[in-house]
C-alpha cells in the first residue's frame, strides 16, 4: 500500500516543475556530504547507489540523478524507502531538509562535481 | 498510523507532559506529527506491524540539564521514556520503543565531542556523535587516533557501546574501551561513575574502576538510567597495518580454522576481531541473489560454486590484520601463515591482490577504523530487503563453531532463507552473527522470518548458547533463556529497577527488565 502511495506521489510530483527550494544560509552540498554521501556516492560500495542501480543504471548515484523533485526528496527522507530508513527531525531539521532537497533537485555543475569519499 | 497515548496515562496527563516538555526543550523539539515526524521513529525493518512499537511522541533535548528536566516531568506524569542516541540500532529495532505509546527520548541533538585527548588517547562524547562524525572530527583536527566503528558507520559511539556492540580493530570490544560515564537517574539526579565521582579527578577517563562497586555496566543494555556522556579509549595510529584475507574451500574447514584462531587470539598474534565469514556474506555485499538464482528458497550449490569462482572467495573467508612496526608485523604474519594458511586449499590475499573488490575494501577500512556503510549492501541481496541479526555467543572451538553453524543453517534453509553469517572471535568468546534477510514487502516472508527467529532462540538455548543482543520483539524471550536458579539474575535486575526507578519510567521492557506495574508475577 505504502509503495502505491509512493509511486502515486512520485508521478504527481514529476509533473510539477523542479524548483530549487534551498534555504538561505545552509549549504545543500555540505548537507549532502554529511547525511547522504555514505550511501549515495558513486560506486557499488555505496548501498543506496547499488540499490538504485536496478532502476536507474546510468544515474544510480544521487549525484547523477536528473529530474529529482525537491518535494519527493523531502517525502523520502521523512518516510524512508525500502532499505533506507527515514531520517528523524532531530537528525535533519526542517531547514536542513529544505536546503538538502533543493540541492538534490538541482542539476548544477557543483552537484556533478561533489563526491566526498570517506578515506 | 493513529495517534496513541502512553499506557495507563490519561489524555489530560499526556497533554500536560507534552506542555512541560515543550517548555523544557522548545516546541520545535517535541515531535507529535504522525506523518512527518513520528513515522521516522518506527522500526523500518519490523517483521510485525509497526504499530506494536509506535511512539506517542518524541522529545529531543539539547543538553543534560534538559534531560534531567524531561525525566522529572515524565516521572510526575507517569510517562514512559525510551532513550535513544543516534537511533541507528537497525536490525535490533532502530529508534522504536519496546512498548507502543512510550515517548522516545531522542538524544541525537546532544552531539558534542567534549574532548579528544591525544596524549592519553581517549575521547569524551555525547550520545548524538556517530562514528562518521567522530572520524571527520579527528580528520579535521589532524588527530593521530583511530576510532573503532561498527560496520554501519552511521551508528552512535555511545549507543553502540552501551548496547555491547563490537568493531574490527584491536579496540573492537567497545565496552572494554569505555572509561567514565555520566548518567541521569530516574529522579533526575546526575551522577558520574568511578573516578569521575572524585571532585577534581584527572583520571576519570584513564582508570575504569574508581573505588567500590564498578557500576558502569549496570547502565548498559539496561533501563536504570540515561547515559548522557561517555569516555572511550581510542587506538593510537600504529606505525604499520597489514590486513589479509584467507579463503577456504570446504564447509568443514570452519572446524580447523576456529581451532587455529583460538591460540592466535589468546596470544594476541591477531590483535583485532578475527572474522570468519561464510561466502554469502561476502557475496551479498557485492552481488544480488537473482544474478545467480531466480528460484524460490536458499541458493543451490551450483550457483554457490559459480559465485565463488566469479568472486575469488571461499566457502569460508577469514579476515584479520597485524599492526605495529614492520618487524613485528612480519613476525606475526609468519606465525599466521604457518597456522591458518597450512590448512589444505587455503589461499592468502593482501591489499594489492584484491583492489576494487567491494567486500575486501570495506573490511580493510573497518580494520583500520574507517567508517563506511558498505555492509548495508547485505540487504541488497534481495529486492526490498530488511534484516534482523541473530547473535549467539560460543566458546572458540571447532566443535562449537560447527555445531552453531549447522544448528542455524539447517533451520534457516528449511524455512526458505539463505544463511548469511560470520563468526567474530574477540578474546575468549565467539560472536556468531547471522543476518536474517527478508523481503519487507512480503508479509508471509516476514511472518516466517519472525517465527524462524524464535525457533533459533529456543534451539540455541537448548544447546547452552545465549544471544548477546537482540531486537525489541525478542528481548523477553531471550531474557527468559537466562533463567538459571529460577531466574535469579532477572529477579535481581528487577530489584535494582524498583530501587533506581520506582515509578518505572525509563525504558520499560529493555532486555526483559520491566517496572513493577508492567511486570508479570514472579514466583
Amino acid at each position: 500500500m505504502r509503495r502505491l502511495v509512493l509511486v502515486a506521489l512520485a508521478l504527481s510530483l514529476s509533473m510539477l516543475s523542479t524548483v530549487s527550494n534551498a534555504a538561505p544560509g545552509l549549504d545543500g552540498q555540505a548537507l549532502y556530504t554529511k547525511y547522504c554521501s555514505v550511501c549515495h556516492n558513486r560506486g557499488m560500495e555505496y548501498p543506496g547507489t547499488a540499490r538504485l542501480a536496478d532502476r536507474w543504471p546510468d544515474q544510480a548515484s544521487l549525484l547523477d540523478r536528473e529530474g529529482l523533485d525537491a518535494e519527493y526528496v523531502r517525502y523520502i527522507v521523512r518516510h524512508g524507502f525500502n532499505m533506507m530508513p527515514p531520517f528523524r527531525p532531530s537528525e535533519i531539521s526542517k531547514e536542513e531538509l529544505e536546503a538538502l532537497s533543493g540541492y538534490l533537485a538541482s542539476s548544477s555543475p557543483d552537484k556533478k562535481k561533489t563526491e566526498e569519499k570517506v578515506k | 498510523m493513529d495517534r496513541i497515548l502512553p499506557p495507563s496515562v490519561s489524555e489530560e496527563a499526556f497533554r500536560e507532559f507534552v506542555a512541560s516538555a515543550q517548555k523544557i526543550v522548545g516546541k520545535d523539539y517535541v515531535y507529535l506529527d504522525l506523518e512527518w515526524e513520528l513515522l521516522s521513529y518506527n522500526d523500518e525493518y519490523a517483521t510485525r506491524p509497526k504499530e506494536l512499537h509506535q511512539a506517542s511522541a518524541a522529545v529531543a533535548p539539547a543538553n543534560v540539564e534538559e534531560v534531567q528536566s524531561i525525566v522529572r516531568a515524565a516521572s510526575q506524569y507517569g510517562v514512559p521514556l525510551w532513550p535513544i542516541s543516534t537511533g541507528k540500532n537497525f536490525a535490533y529495532g532502530g529508534p522504536a520503543p519496546r512498548i507502543a505509546g512510550a515517548v522516545v527520548l531522542d538524544l541525537k541533538r546532544m552531539n558534542r565531542v567534549i574532548e579528544v585527548n591525544e596524549k592519553h588517547a581517549y575521547a569524551v562524547v555525547e550520545p548524538g556523535v556517530s562514528y562518521m562524525d567522530m572520524y571527520r572530527h579527528l580528520q579535521n583536527i589532524g588527530s593521530k587516533l583511530w576510532i573503532d566503528p561498527a560496520a554501519p558507520g552511521w551508528g552512535g559511539m555511545l549507543g553502540n557501546l552501551v548496547d555491547h556492540g563490537a568493531g574490527y580493530t584491536p579496540y573492537g570490544d567497545h565496552l572494554l574501551m569505555q572509561c567514565g560515564m555520566e548518567v541521569v537517574l530516574a529522579d533526575g539526579t546526575i551522577t558520574q561513575t568511578a573516578m569521575g565521582a572524585l571532585p577534581g579527578s584527572s583520571t576519570t577517563h584513564l582508570y575504569k574502576y574508581g573505588l567500590g562497586p564498578w557500576a558502569d555496566g549496570l547502565f548498559t543494555q539496561s533501563n536504570f538510567g540515561v547515559v548522557t556522556r561517555i569516555g572511550i579509549w581510542l587506538m593510537p595510529e600504529p606505525p604499520g597495518y597489514t590486513p589479509f584475507m584467507i579463503t577456504y574451500d570446504r564447509e568443514d574447514d570452519l572446524h580447523e580454522i576456529t581451532e587455529r584462531v583460538r591460540p592466535l587470539k589468546l596470544n594476541n598474534i591477531i590483535p583485532n576481531a578475527a572474522t570468519t565469514a561464510e561466502m554469502l556474506w561476502e557475496a551479498s555485499v557485492q552481488k544480488q541473489k537473482r544474478d545467480y538464482y531466480t528460484g524460490k528458497g536458499p541458493l543451490p550449490e551450483s550457483a554457490r560454486k559459480k559465485m565463488r569462482e566469479d568472486m575469488r572467495i571461499g566457502v569460508w573467508n577469514f579476515y584479520g590484520a597485524v599492526y605495529g612496526p614492520p618487524p613485528v608485523m612480519e613476525n606475526n604474519l609468519e606465525l599466521i601463515r604457518d597456522s591458518l594458511v597450512s590448512i589444505p586449499g587455503a589461499k592468502i590475499y593482501f591489499d594489492e591482490d584484491r583492489k576494487g573488490d567491494v567486500g575486501w575494501e570495506y573490511r580493510n577500512k573497518l580494520m583500520r577504523g574507517v567508517p563506511n556503510m558498505t555492509e548495508y549492501n547485505v540487504m541488497n541481496w534481495i529486492p526490498n530487503g530488511g534484516h534482523m541479526d541473530f547473535s549467539p555467543i560460543s566458546p572458540v572451538t571447532g566443535e562449537d563453531a560447527m555445531r552453531q553453524y549447522n544448528l542455524i543453517r539447517d533451520r534457516v534453509n528449511r524455512a526458505g532463507f539463505d544463511y548469511i553469517g560470520e563468526m567474530l572471535v574477540g578474546w575468549r568468546d565467539m560472536h556468531h552473527i547471522f543476518a536474517l534477510v527478508y523481503d519487507l514487502q512480503d508479509e508471509d516472508e516476514k511472518r516466517r522470518a519472525h517465527a524462524l527467529f524464535g525457533e533459533l532462540i529456543d534451539a540455541a538455548a537448548a544447546e547452552g548458547y545465549g544471544e548477546y543482543r537482540t531486537h525489541l520483539d525478542f528481548m523477553d524471550k531471550i531474557a527468559g533463556t537466562y533463567n538459571w536458579n529460577n531466574a535469579a539474575q532477572l529477579k535481581q535486575r528487577h530489584r535494582l529497577k524498583d530501587s533506581l526507578d520506582p515509578n518505572g519510567i525509563l525504558g520499560p521492557g529493555k532486555m526483559g527488565i520491566w517496572p513493577k506495574q508492567m511486570r508479570k508475577e514472579e514466583s
